[in-house]
This record gives structure tokens, C-alpha cells and sequence, in this order.
């Protein structure tokens, strides 16, 4: 039920952070170019801004760090990688659902209301 | 590079806005991700100002969102980020509430094997307590249900060497009320046996002589008409107050009954009023008391009124005592006789109501506790693996802001099941409560009084409850982060997900290892009272139980006080009870053993041995009238000698027999039979002994035989007391008891059978207090194990899912199913050995308990301790045992896809 009454979006930030840890494990600031990147630098994340919504999203369990990534080369070996939780991961198809069924409700009422213009 | 350098330091200045614990923490990413920005955006050419006003914007910005954060998590966890701040306006309440109780309703239907679980646990936990209680309660705890008891003491002449004793001779009692100044007023009591004419009806009653100032003492009033009251005594009339029950079932409830008469011995007793419901003393099958002044001179020694004084105001029960000492002393000097060595003993009435079963009361109540504790871990341990089952659906609830309503939510559910197993226990407490009052197994004092109160379900009820709410609520909490105030223990509730999962078993563990301990300690309890209770049974009482029957007659003192009426009587009575097909054997006998007696039936005796002594210092010994062929209708050996004959009569040679321990005691080392021995009853006769009989056990099966000595019945009959009639039957039971009814009331119509019985219930009574102890006992340590063994049952499960992905692995690997199953198996033992240690040990030291209820058996009895904890482990490795067979058959494939 994406549409709960009494829940909450996901904080914008928040939910992109998880968007950009979907299909692969990221530091820090790889999340910050990707989501940068997504979204054309209309989301921007400051390094102010990506810590504190990488530790909101840390405390809720939405992402977990990761000590050691699979093949990071010796050279980065102390950065700290990102991955999504289990929480995290359905908590994000929970806001894609919601998502999806904000935009099914505007397509149809646009749609219907572009026809009848029409 | 300088200005790098420069560049930096300004940013870790900016850093300082953050909160220490921010800062500390993702210090070193912020710098390398401030320089990374830094050289992207130098590379894509963009101006100093512009990313300095960016850099100072974001910092600025998030430094006030991450004080924001912190101060809300302070506030509390309503302030707090996650949580649905308010409610959305204008939604009732009683509407939401009603939703989240079906929301919660249809949750455990989903899950029915919690449902069942959580609420039989409750169910049992709150009708064992709440039955118990109540008991415990009004038999211990509640003030008596008189006005001011603790004023009101139990007054007994006693004497050092006389076993006996425990009540007060009319005379002494009249001395007590004219001298002393410390009671405002004493209340006496006898039992009597008096027989009611209603038409053509004769019964027997036994009801209470009191005197005119008993109820007052006691201060209670009548429901209807009056009580007696001050001066009621010396009109002289007959009157009789009835009590409640009686009124009711055998005149209707009538309330024109006042006023009326009543025949009892032949004299007629005008009914004076009605007492209240439930008020039972001396005890609760009192049908009626009657006045009585006790003027006649029955001596000194005549001691059988139970006497209750009332303290005068600002006395104490020291000065009272040492008021009646001064008194027994001047009394024993002027009538050595009688009351040389007579002391008063003074207790509290509630001791003396309580008495013998206070132990066994005392031992249930403790065991309630236990049972209660016990079922309050399983539904903690019950409640903690729901919350932890649930984590993951609370997580993303909270996580998308619905942290409170889960909250609320889980509540509601705590509530719900508490208050249907509330329900459901109540019901079942209720119909305990009705068994136990309509049949109580032993003599309760105040039984009649006992019903469920508010109290005893409130108590019972929120132990359960709250336990169930805390263990429900903390986890949910926790993983809600609610409760948090900055705490990193907040930090995931999936990322330190096994940890969290060890930690709810590391508390679950716990839980049970204090269940095993308590129901070991339960077990052991009942185990040695069961032992104790075999080793009673085991007891020879010294007669035959099997195929005997006895009635018990009170004769009527006026109609029967020529001894030559009374040999007729008894002669009668023999005949007709000898003539019911099936008898073999009849004999009557004055007290019966194991009987309770309120009159002392110790006599002095002297032999050859004693010419020295005074008669105070004369060994004492019980003494039993007899007729007819008791010693063949009870089955008592003869082991010398022999039993009385016909010839045995008025004017024959006064004769004796006497049991063993008698024999040893007044003819050490010798042959009594032919020996003489004077027995002091009022002038005192010397008897010749002609028989040494077996012994008996008079004081119930676990006390030592005492000395006895039986006189025939038409060499020394007495004009008061019971006559119990004896037969041994050929087998039959039934039938010879009916005939004792009619051959009784065939002597004499006015003389009915008090009741009609057979030894074993004799027998059977007597322990009555500790099969009652056993049998209760018993069922609250079955309870307690079974309680264990389900929350060791969940635990492993628990436990077995937890470590399910790790046991796959185990077995893809090519782990033997044996050791997966042993690996599980091995730690429930090892909480199961830990369990039964603490368990061993507690038991041993709470063995006071159990200690006085104890025959035959010690406390800290090895057999018992050693096998009680080997049987809880076997239970556990069996509870354990199909959790951990279902996780080494489970596909790890199919495990390992499932993660």
C-alpha cells in the first residue's frame, strides 16, 4: 500500500541517494556526481549536504558502508563504499510505487482533460 | 600548494558549524570530497566566488539540518524526524482506534500459532492466579472479616506435659470475666451435637453452644432479628440464632421464621435472629448456635470451650497474658487438683484459624508467583521474536514516517491479546474459585468467604500484560528509532541486522534459562511432595482401611445418663449392625484414629513403677472406650493377651489393653499382661492388663504412635462424647453403610447416625492437607514445564531461523545433517543445563516452603535433585529437537535463494 495515509515520501535527497546505490555499491562523492548527473544539477549535493543525508539514510538502515569492496584497487582501498540495504532497497520500491502511481493518476487526468480539449 | 592549503583550511574551519559527533565522524570524506569539488569544478572552469558561495551555502545548510536532527532526536522520538508528528486533523479517535484493533485483530489471525500461544499462556497464567489468589489471600493476607480482629485473641488452658488441652473449663472462664481488666469481653464456644425433631423427622445437628456474648466479641450483627446480646444468659430462656445456609435450604428463607421454636434435644429454642451470610465460626457448616451458660458444676478439668477475648482498649496481648498467668497461678493454688501446671496460652485468631494450613497455603501462593513468572518470560520471549519477526515491516514503516502509528499499532495488539486471554482466564479462574468453594479439598478457614476480587485479577493480569507490552513495545521501539537520543545503537535496522537478531536471542535465551530454572524449582517441589505422600501411603496406620465401615453416634446426655441405659443402647446397636448381611465383625470404639478431638482424653495412669510419684507427675496416656469385637471390626493386631470378653463386665474384675507403645513406656523390658495399673479418670481404679494391642497412628499418618489404653465399655462409660460404631465387612461396602443407618436409628429413633463412613476416608482425610498441597503443586509445575518447554520450543526456532542461511551453507558444503541438528541441539541443552543449575540451586534454598509438608523425605532429597534437572533437559533437548530436525531437512538451495 504505497499509499498509505499516514506515511511519509522519502526525503527527496534521501531517495535519490538510494536511487544512485541501486544497481551498485559507490563511495561518497561517486554518489554525488551521480546524482548530480541524474538529474542535471538540479539536485545539488554540496559535501555538507551528501554526508548529512548519507548518515540520515545510514541511521534509518536504508544504506549500509561497506569495509571492502570487491576488486578496489590499492590506491582507493580506504574509501568508504555505500550499498543498499534490504530496507533500504524496498523502502525505495515502496517510494517508486508511489511514485508511479502519482504520475498514473496525473497522466490520466492530463491525458483526459488534453482529450477533451482536443 | 598555498592556496589550496588556504582553501582547505577555510572548509575545515566551516566544519566546525557541524555537531562534533558529524564532524568526528565524516571529517575526513568532507575535506576529500570538498577538494574532489573543488578540482571538478576548477576543471570545468567554473569561478572561485561562485563555488566558495555553493561550498558556504551547503555547509550552512546542512549544519542547520543536522542540528535540527539532533536537537528533535533529544526532544524525543515524537519530535523526532521519523515520526508521524500529528495526527491528520478531524479524524476521530475512537474510529482509528477501532482500526488499528482490527488491523491487530487480523494480524493474529495471520499468525494463529502466536495467537495460541501468547493466549494460552495468559489464559492459564491468570485462572491459576486468579483461582489461587484469593485463597492465599483471605486464609493470609485480608484482615478477618470481624470488626478490629487483631484485637481478638484465642485463650487456651494449657499444660506442659498434657498434649491435649486447647480449650477452657466454664469456671476458669467465669474467673477470667470477673477479674481480669484487659479484656473488655470474652466470646466461648462448644460444639455440641443435638438432635432436631421437625415433625416426623429426627436429624442430628452440630451446632455451636455459645454464650450471650460471642457475637458481640466477634462483632458481628444479625441480618435479620438480633444476635444475643449482654444479659441474654441469665433469663434462662432457650435461643437460637441460625445461620445463613441453614435458614435458606432448611426453612426456606423464611422471615417470618423469627420468633418461631426450634425442638433440639427435646427442648425448645425460640429463634432469635439470622446471622449474615458466610459468617462461619467456630466453622462453616455451624447450622445454628444456641445459648448456653455452662452453669452446671462440670469441674475444673472439664476443659472444651474455645474461648475468644476481646482486648480492652490500649491493652496488648503481653499484659493480657501475663494478667491470665497471675490469675492460672491463683487458681492452681487453690485447686491443685485440677489446675496444678495449668498455664493460659494467648495467640492471635488469626494463627489459631490458620494453623495447620498455613504451610501448604503459604507453598501454592509462592507457587502461583513462580507459574505467574514463568508465563510473563514466555510472553516476553513470545512478544520479542513478533517484534522481531516484524522488524522489517516497522523498519519501512518508519523509514516512510509511519514510525508512531506501528508503535501505536503494537499496543493495541498487546492490549488485544492480553485482554481476550484476560477474558478467557477470568472465566476459567471463576469456575476453579465455584469447585474449590463447593468441595473444598481441605479445611480452608474462611473458605466460604473466598470469591475472585478485583485485586487478584489486577494482579495477575498486569504482570502478564505489562510484561507482554514492555517486550512487545522495546524492540519495535528500538527499530522504530524512537527512543533514541543520539544513539548509534540506532545506527540500522538492517545493516547490524544479525547482530540485532543475536541480541533478541541472547535476551529470548535468557528468558528461558530463567523459565527451566523456575519450573525445575516447581518440579522439585511437587516431586518431593510426591515422594512424601507415597511414603505416607506407605505408612501402616495400624487397622485395616478395606472393607470397613463405621457410623459415628452422639448420644443424648440427659436421655442417657444411666450407664446401664447406655450398655442397653450399645448392645442394640451391636446386634443390629452383626445382623447386616456381609458384617463380621462389630465393635464401637469412643474416638477413632485420626479423629479430630477437642476434648482432652489423656489420663493419668500409674503402675508399680510410678508408687512414688504425685498424681501431677503420673505419665499420661490416651485412653479409648470399647465394646464388642473392635479389635477384629478395625483389623488392630493383638500382639499379646487378649481383647475383651462378654464376660468383661460392670462387676467383673476391672481389665485393660494397651497398645505397644504404652507397653514399652509403663512396663520397660517386661510382660505387662497380668500386671496392674491404676487409671485416674475421677477417683482413679486399678485395672488388670490382659492384652497388648498393635499401634495405632491417632495423630494422622506422618505423627508417632502415642500411648494408649482401652477400657471396656461396660467397666467405665462415659456420659458425654461419641460412640463410633466398627464393622468389617466380607467385601461389600455400600450396603453394610446404609444398614448402619437404619440398625442405628432401629435402637433408638431419637438417636440418628451422625454419619455413616468407611476407614479408608478416615484414612484418606487425614492426608487430605498434603494430597491437596501435592495435587495442586503438581499441576502448577506441569504448567510451568510446559510453559518452559514452548519457550524453548520458540527460541530454537527462533534461533534456527536466524541461523538458517548459515546452516544451508553448512550443509552445501557438505556438513553432515547430524552435526547441524547437534549444533542447534547442543546449545538448547546448554540453556536447558544452565537453566536446571540455577534451578538445583534456588530450590535448595527455598526449601522452608516445602520442609514442614514433608514426610520421610529431606528437602534437599539427592534422588530428587539429581533426576528432576535430567528430566527438564530431556523435555528441552525434545522441545528443541523438531525445530532443529526441520532446519537440517530444509533445501539450502532453496534457504540460500530465500536470503
Amino acid at each position: 500500500m504505497p499509499t498509505e495515509p499516514s506515511s511519509k515520501p522519502l526525503n527527496d535527497k534521501v531517495f535519490h541517494v538510494l536511487l544512485a546505490l541501486a544497481n551498485e555499491d559507490l563511495h561518497g562523492y561517486a554518489i554525488k556526481q551521480d546524482v548530480e548527473g541524474r538529474t542535471g544539477g538540479v539536485v545539488k549535493m554540496g559535501p555538507g549536504t551528501l554526508y548529512e543525508t548519507l548518515q540520515r539514510a545510514e541511521r534509518r538502515g536504508l544504506i549500509a558502508e561497506v569495509e571492502d569492496r570487491p576488486g578496489a584497487t590499492e590506491e582507493h582501498s580506504q574509501r568508504r563504499y555505500y550499498r543498499l540495504t534490504e530496507l533500504g532497497r524496498s523502502s525505495l520500491e515502496w517510494e517508486v510505487r508511489r511514485l508511479a502511481e502519482i504520475v498514473d493518476t496525473a497522466k490520466s487526468r492530463v491525458l483526459t482533460e488534453g482529450k477533451g480539449r482536443a | 600548494m598555498g592556496s589550496a592549503d588556504r582553501g582547505e583550511r577555510l572548509f575545515r574551519l566551516l566544519m566546525r558549524l557541524y555537531p562534533a559527533e558529524f564532524r568526528r565522524r565524516y571529517g575526513g570524506r568532507l575535506v576529500e570530497a570538498f577538494i574532489r569539488q573543488r578540482s571538478d569544478h576548477e576543471a570545468a572552469g567554473g569561478g572561485f566566488v561562485m563555488f566558495w558561495v555553493s561550498i558556504v551555502a551547503d555547509v550552512a545548510a546542512s549544519a542547520v539540518r543536522l542540528h535540527g536532527g539532533t536537537v528533535a532526536d533529544r526532544i524525543g522520538w515524537w519530535g523526532g524526524s521519523g515520526g508521524e508528528r500529528t495526527r491528520r486533523r478531524g479524524e476521530p479517535v475512537m474510529a482509528t482506534i477501532l482500526s488499528d484493533v482490527r488491523y491487530a485483530w487480523r494480524g493474529l489471525l495471520r499468525n494463529p500459532s502466536f495467537a495460541v500461544a501468547a493466549l494460552s499462556t495468559i489464559t492459564l497464567a491468570i485462572a491459576a492466579s486468579t483461582a489461587v489468589f484469593p485463597v492465599v489471600d483471605v486464609a493470609l493476607i485480608r484482615p478477618l472479616p470481624l470488626e478490629d480482629p487483631d484485637r481478638l485473641l484465642i485463650l487456651a488452658e494449657t499444660h506442659a506435659e498434657q498434649v491435649g488441652g486447647g480449650a477452657v473449663a466454664p469456671e476458669t472462664l467465669r474467673d477470667w470475666v470477673e477479674e481480669t481488666t484487659t479484656f473488655e469481653a470474652f466470646a466461648a464456644s462448644a460444639f455440641n451435637s443435638r438432635i432436631w425433631v421437625d415433625g416426623e423427622r429426627a436429624e442430628v445437628l452440630t451446632v455451636a453452644d455459645v454464650n450471650d456474648r460471642f457475637f458481640e466479641v466477634l462483632g458481628r450483627g444479625a441480618q435479620l432479628g438480633r444476635a444475643f446480646t449482654d444479659g441474654d444468659g441469665e433469663r434462662g430462656e432457650w435461643l437460637a440464632v441460625l445461620s445463613d445456609t441453614f435458614w435458606r435450604s432448611r426453612l426456606g428463607g423464611d422471615p417470618g421464621v423469627i420468633g418461631r421454636t426450634l425442638s433440639l434435644d427435646g427442648r425448645t429454642y425460640t429463634i432469635v435472629g439470622v446471622m449474615p451470610p458466610r459468617f462461619a465460626i467456630p466453622d462453616g457448616d455451624v447450622p445454628l448456635w444456641t445459648l448456653e451458660t455452662w452453669s452446671g458444676d462440670t469441674g475444673r478439668a472439664g476443659r472444651y470451650l474455645a474461648v475468644a477475648g476481646r482486648l480492652a482498649a490500649g491493652r496488648t496481648a503481653d499484659q493480657a497474658e501475663s494478667e491470665l498467668d497471675a490469675i492460672a497461678a491463683r487458681i492452681a493454688e487453690s485447686f491443685p487438683a485440677t489446675n496444678e501446671g495449668w498455664d493460659v496460652s494467648v495467640t492471635p485468631l488469626r494463627d489459631t484459624l490458620i494453623g495447620a494450613v498455613a504451610a501448604p497455603i503459604r507453598l501454592i501462593g509462592v507457587a502461583v508467583a513462580l507459574l505467574l513468572l514463568v508465563a510473563s518470560f514466555n510472553v516476553a520471549g513470545l512478544m520479542l521474536a513478533r517484534a522481531a519477526a516484524r522488524r522489517r515491516e516497522i523498519a519501512v514503516r518508519q523509514a516512510l514516517g509511519g514510525g508512531w502509528r506501528i508503535v501505536r499499532l503494537l499496543v493495541v495488539e498487546s492490549a488485544l491479546i492480553a485482554g481476550i486471554g484476560g477474558v478467557l482466564g477470568v472465566v476459567l479462574a471463576s469456575v476453579l474459585v465455584r469447585a474449590l468453594v463447593a468441595n473444598p479439598p481441605i479445611d480452608i478457614p474462611l473458605i466460604e468467604t473466598v470469591s475472585i476480587d478485583g485485586r487478584a485479577l489486577a494482579f495477575a493480569f498486569s504482570a502478564v500484560a505489562l510484561t507482554g507490552l514492555v517486550f512487545g513495545l522495546v524492540p519495535a521501539w528500538r527499530a522504530s528509532g524512537a527512543s533514541t537520543s543520539g544513539a548509534p545503537a540506532l545506527r540500522s535496522a538492517v545493516g547490524t541486522e544479525a547482530k540485532r537478531g543475536s541480541t533478541i536471542a541472547r535476551v529470548r535465551a535468557a528468558l528461558v534459562v530463567g523459565e527451566i530454572a523456575i519450573a525445575v524449582v516447581l518440579v522439585i517441589g511437587a516431586a518431593l511432595l510426591l515422594r512424601s505422600l507415597v511414603a505416607l501411603n506407605a505408612v501402616d496406620p495400624g487397622f485395616e482401611t478395606e472393607d470397613r465401615v463405621a457410623a459415628r453416634v452422639f448420644l443424648d446426655r440427659d436421655a442417657y445418663r444411666d450407664p446401664a441405659q447406655r450398655s442397653a443402647w450399645v448392645r442394640r446397636v451391636q446386634d443390629g449392625v452383626g445382623a447386616i448381611p456381609g458384617v463380621r465383625a462389630v465393635g464401637t470404639i469412643s474416638v477413632l484414629p485420626m479423629e479430630r478431638i477437642s476434648v482432652n482424653f489423656d489420663l493419668p495412669y500409674g503402675t508399680r513403677s510410678t508408687s512414688g510419684l504425685s498424681r501431677q507427675d503420673l505419665p499420661q496416656a490416651e485412653f479409648r472406650v470399647v465394646s464388642g469385637d473392635i479389635f477384629d471390626a478395625m483389623g488392630i493386631d493383638l500382639v499379646r493377651g487378649r481383647g475383651f470378653r462378654e464376660s468383661d463386665a460392670t462387676n467383673a474384675p476391672r481389665v485393660v489393653v494397651i497398645n505397644e507403645t504404652l507397653a514399652a513406656q509403663a512396663f520397660p523390658g517386661a510382660d505387662p499382661i497380668g500386671e496392674q495399673m491404676a487409671v485416674y479418670w475421677a477417683a482413679g481404679a486399678v485395672y488388670e492388663v490382659i492384652g497388648v494391642a498393635g499401634d495405632t497412628h491417632q495423630s494422622g499418618l506422618s505423627g508417632a504412635p502415642s500411648p494408649q489404653l482401652y477400657v471396656h465399655f461396660p467397666q467405665l462409660s462415659l456420659p458425654f462424647g461419641a460412640t463410633n460404631i466398627v464393622a468389617a465387612t466380607d467385601g461389600a461396602v455400600v450396603a453394610p453403610l446404609r444398614g448402619m443407618e437404619d440398625a442405628v436409628l432401629a435402637a433408638d429413633p431419637g438417636q440418628p447416625a451422625h454419619g455413616v463412613f468407611t476407614l479408608e476416608s478416615v484414612v484418606r482425610d487425614s492426608i487430605a492437607r498434603e494430597r491437596f498441597a501435592t495435587t495442586l503443586l503438581t499441576g502448577l509445575a506441569a504448567l510451568a514445564l510446559i510453559l518452559a518447554a514452548l519457550g524453548l520450543y520458540g527460541l530454537v526456532s527462533y534461533i534456527v531461523r536466524q541461523r538458517s542461511r548459515e546452516l544451508a551453507i553448512r550443509m552445501a558444503l557438505g556438513a553432515r545433517r547430524a552435526n547441524a541438528v547437534g549444533s542447534v541441539l547442543g546449545h538448547s541443552v546448554g540453556l536447558a543445563i544452565g537453566g536446571a543449575v540455577i534451578g538445583v540451586v534456588a530450590a535448595g534454598a527455598g526449601t522452608q516452603f516445602v520442609e514442614s509438608l514433608l514426610f520421610d523425605v529431606s528437602p534437599v532429597d539427592p534422588l530428587t535433585y539429581a533426576l528432576v534437572p535430567v528430566m527438564l533437559v530431556a523435555v528441552a533437548a525434545l522441545a528443541a529437537a523438531r525445530p532443529a530436525w526441520t532446519a537440517a531437512n530444509a533445501d539450502p538451495a532453496a534457504v540460500l535463494r530465500q536470503e
